[in-house]
């Protein structure tokens, strides 16, 4: 682990250079924390390609990691109500921080998004989650569905 | 037998002639060259590779037997003489030729010195740089020639003096720049100022043995090769930036289990790894890298819909009553419902308890908090294991596996805090082939015991890594408890035999070059008579007695037995008496 005064840079897909304190991406995301380890990151002049995360995406990921490395120690309500501000973005939105975090390995973050998408398809039903989620094709044989609406009208 | 597509007439053939007649056991290669279909392929016996080649005549076609080439001996500049085609086979061409008669085709090769550049992205036209050794010419280096399709002509290039040994015939063209790989680093040839470059790049950290592929995909220069170890396979990128050249380590692979569809998942380029692709897997551990290919230009998975790693995070989470309904939303969303690892995930989110590590020393009831180490991972799949020992060294240290299950590459990982450091840092990461009870980790002389199904695992505190070198587990299994022990200077194995009805007890050898476990002593079924007819007994511990005795504590119904050990008496033959030991009330 790095000393807490370093930055690193992180290079969106649009080739924008961030820098990060290096103690804040290096507590959460485990990429980087393996880049910092093993070497391969070159303080003076490397920058992290972050090919897949495009600007507004990174940054907002930048004051996630911030916020939780400096707020760690305020109180849960506090914490998650700032979480939720957070995470109050559009579907598209939501759905490249869930792949940022995933591609990051911010694990915190990624379960937070987890949660986040649980409770938009949690208790509805089948045609609203195809909605939500935008599942055009279920792939189920049309007698299959059928099948599945006569059995379970309740589900629809 | 081969198939074959005939474009014409576009139908699928079979009209081809069987492979010839020797069988072999692995991979033909199939390959154009010189105008020809040809065939390669292993002899029987396969110390020699044989190429044959598809006559033009498709009505009635047959494989032609060109050569065979003697691979015992290993030289096969003079094989091909007889065709009028002087190849030159190097062993390296052969990559993988290491130990026993193991070998695999790579691939049958046009070979020439010309390296060819073509790129029209970069520019029009193509260039070509011949290479030629100057050693006639007295002065030792190397010559280049550059032919120009704009210019038409060759043009002298400059020269150069290689300090190690390079394999010309393997060049990779990638963004103005010829790539060759040499033994210890890559030459580059720069095409724009056409010289070649004399900073080298230097490989990534960790030697392989044999054989780094070079290719680029994905709109970078790629480096694959095995990892130390040679079980898995690594892919390092070539950073854009040339002022400082360095390889970013992007993947890992393990080879054993074979299933790399989801390996490269977590960078977000779901490239699909078949068995197939590595042509040559057989047995043992040979393997051999064929090519790393541009499966996509950026793969991404643009809805949730197509990742079934992160939509099975989200369904962990959904009520169980919210499960049953979801399995109608889609087929996909119904396979994953009900695959096995969805079941288990399921039982690892609802049980996440808190991470905090304690060591607790009891004689001074000393309670010290460990850090939380980074990051947060599922505790439930943590195993923590102590190893203190003030005869060795001062501190201590505390080993972290975890299962590398949830973050796709399927090995176990290690961190390791040390008391000296105060923090955790990476360690190893290993998969062992059997199962391995990791809550139950015993310390002894520089090592970390687990008992596993087929024998123990150690760590090796040391080198900081995983050892597989210990013995196999007395041949019959047994169904229940093996204990491990240190006592009387000796790691100890205790364990119940075949028929449940005896104890036996091994010690480790100290040698652990050839480490072999020790004579057992064995205790009699009579000895544990009053319990025989229904198992009720199980083995609590092995204890230091005094310098040479140990005792064997057993738990039978309600009490607890201890049986000496001696280490003097070891023919058999040897009394002792069974002493109960009532529990407290």
């Amino acid at each position: 682990m790095g000393s807490p005064l370093k930055k690193i840079m992180l290079c969106s897909s649009e080739k924008e250079i961030f820098s990060v304190e290096e103690q804040v991406m290096v507590q959460h995301s485990v990429i980087i924390n393996n880049m910092i380890e093993d070497g391969s990151y070159n303080y003076e002049e490397s920058k992290i390609p972050l090919d897949c995360v495009d600007s507004k995406t990174l940054k907002k990921v930048i004051d996630y990691c911030t916020y939780h490395t400096h707020h760690h120690n305020d109180n849960q309500e506090d914490l998650e109500a700032w979480d939720a501000q957070f995470l109050n973005v559009d579907s598209n939105g939501l759905y490249d921080l869930l792949m940022a975090a995933n591609y990051l390995e911010i694990r915190n973050l990624l379960d937070l998004i987890y949660r986040t998408i649980k409770n938009m398809i949690k208790g509805k039903k089948i045609d609203e989650i195809r909605r939500i989620l935008n599942i055009k094709d279920h792939g189920f044989t049309p007698e299959e569905e059928e099948q599945n609406r006569k059995e379970y009208p309740h589900f629809y | 037998m081969t198939l074959y597509f005939d474009l014409k007439e576009e139908c699928m053939k079979d009209d081809m002639p069987s492979l010839p007649p020797e069988p072999c056991h692995y991979g033909y290669v199939l390959v154009l060259a010189r105008g020809y279909m040809n065939l390669a392929g292993f002899e029987s016996g396969e110390f020699s590779v044989c190429v044959f080649r598809l006559k033009e005549d498709y009505s009635s076609p047959r494989w032609v037997h060109m050569h065979s080439i003697d691979l015992r001996s290993l030289t096969f500049q003079t094989a091909f003489d007889k065709i009028g085609c002087p190849y030159t086979y190097k062993i390296e061409d052969l990559f993988s030729a290491r130990y026993e008669y193991i070998y695999s085709i790579i691939h049958l090769i046009e070979d020439n010195e010309d390296d060819m550049a073509f790129d029209p992205m970069s520019f029009l036209g193509y260039k070509v740089i011949c290479i030629f050794d100057g050693m006639n010419s007295k002065n030792k280096c190397f010559q280049t020639m550059t032919y120009s399709s704009e210019s038409g002509v060759w043009k002298c290039g400059c020269s150069f003096r290689p300090t190690f040994p390079v394999d010309f015939h393997r060049s990779t063209y990638f963004k103005d720049l010829i790539y060759w790989i040499v033994s210890k680093t890559i030459l580059r040839f720069d095409l724009k100022e056409e010289y070649m470059k004399d900073d080298t790049l230097p490989f990534p950290p960790e030697p392989c043995h044999y054989g780094y592929v070079l290719v680029p995909a994905c709109g970078y220069m790629n480096l694959v090769g095995f990892e130390s170890g040679e079980f898995s396979v690594c892919n390092f990128r070539l950073k854009e930036d040339y002022s400082s050249p360095r390889w970013v380590h992007m993947h890992s692979i393990d080879l054993r289990p074979l299933i790399f569809q989801t390996a490269f998942d977590r960078i977000g380029c779901p490239y699909t790894y078949r068995s197939d692709d590595l042509f040559c897997v057989r047995y043992g551990y040979v393997y051999s890298i064929i090519n790393l290919i541009e499966d996509n230009e950026d793969d991404m998975v643009k809805t949730i819909e197509g990742n079934d790693y992160l939509l099975t995070q989200i369904l962990i989470r959904v009520p169980l009553k919210d499960i049953i309904t979801f399995k109608c939303v889609s087929k996909r969303w119904f396979s994953l419902i009900t695959n096995h690892f969805f079941s288990r995930c399921l039982a690892t989110v609802k049980q996440r308890v808190s991470d905090a590590v304690f060591i607790y020393n009891p004689t001074i009831e000393d309670k010290k908090t460990l850090p939380s180490c980074f990051p947060l991972f599922d505790p439930l799949n943590l195993h923590y294991s102590l190893a203190f020992d003030p005869m060795r060294f001062l501190g201590y240290k505390v080993i972290c596996i975890f299962d590398g299950v949830n973050s796709k590459n399927q090995s176990f990982q290690t961190i390791i805090y040390s008391s000296e450091s105060g923090v955790w840092k990476r360690g190893c990461s290993f998969l062992p082939t059997f199962l391995v009870d990791f809550r139950r980790a015993t310390y002894f002389k520089d090592s970390i015991y687990w008992i596993g199904s087929k024998t123990t695992l150690r760590f090796d505190l040391k080198e900081e890594c995983m050892k597989d070198d210990m013995p196999s587990l007395s041949p019959e299994p047994c169904h229940y408890g093996y204990i491990l022990a240190p006592a009387c200077d000796y790691m100890n194995l205790a364990g119940f035999e075949s028929g449940e009805f005896s104890v036996c007890v091994f010690w480790l050898k100290e040698d652990f070059s050839s480490p072999k476990i020790g004579c057992p002593y064995t205790y009699r079924s009579d000895d544990l008579f009053s319990v025989r007819y229904e198992y009720h007994y199980s083995i609590i511990h092995l204890i230091e007695d005094n310098e040479d005795d140990m005792g064997l504590l057993i738990h039978l119904m309600d009490k607890v037995v201890v049986l000496p050990v001696s280490r003097g008496i070891l023919k058999c033959g040897f009394t002792f008496s069974l002493f109960g030991l009532t529990p407290p009330s």
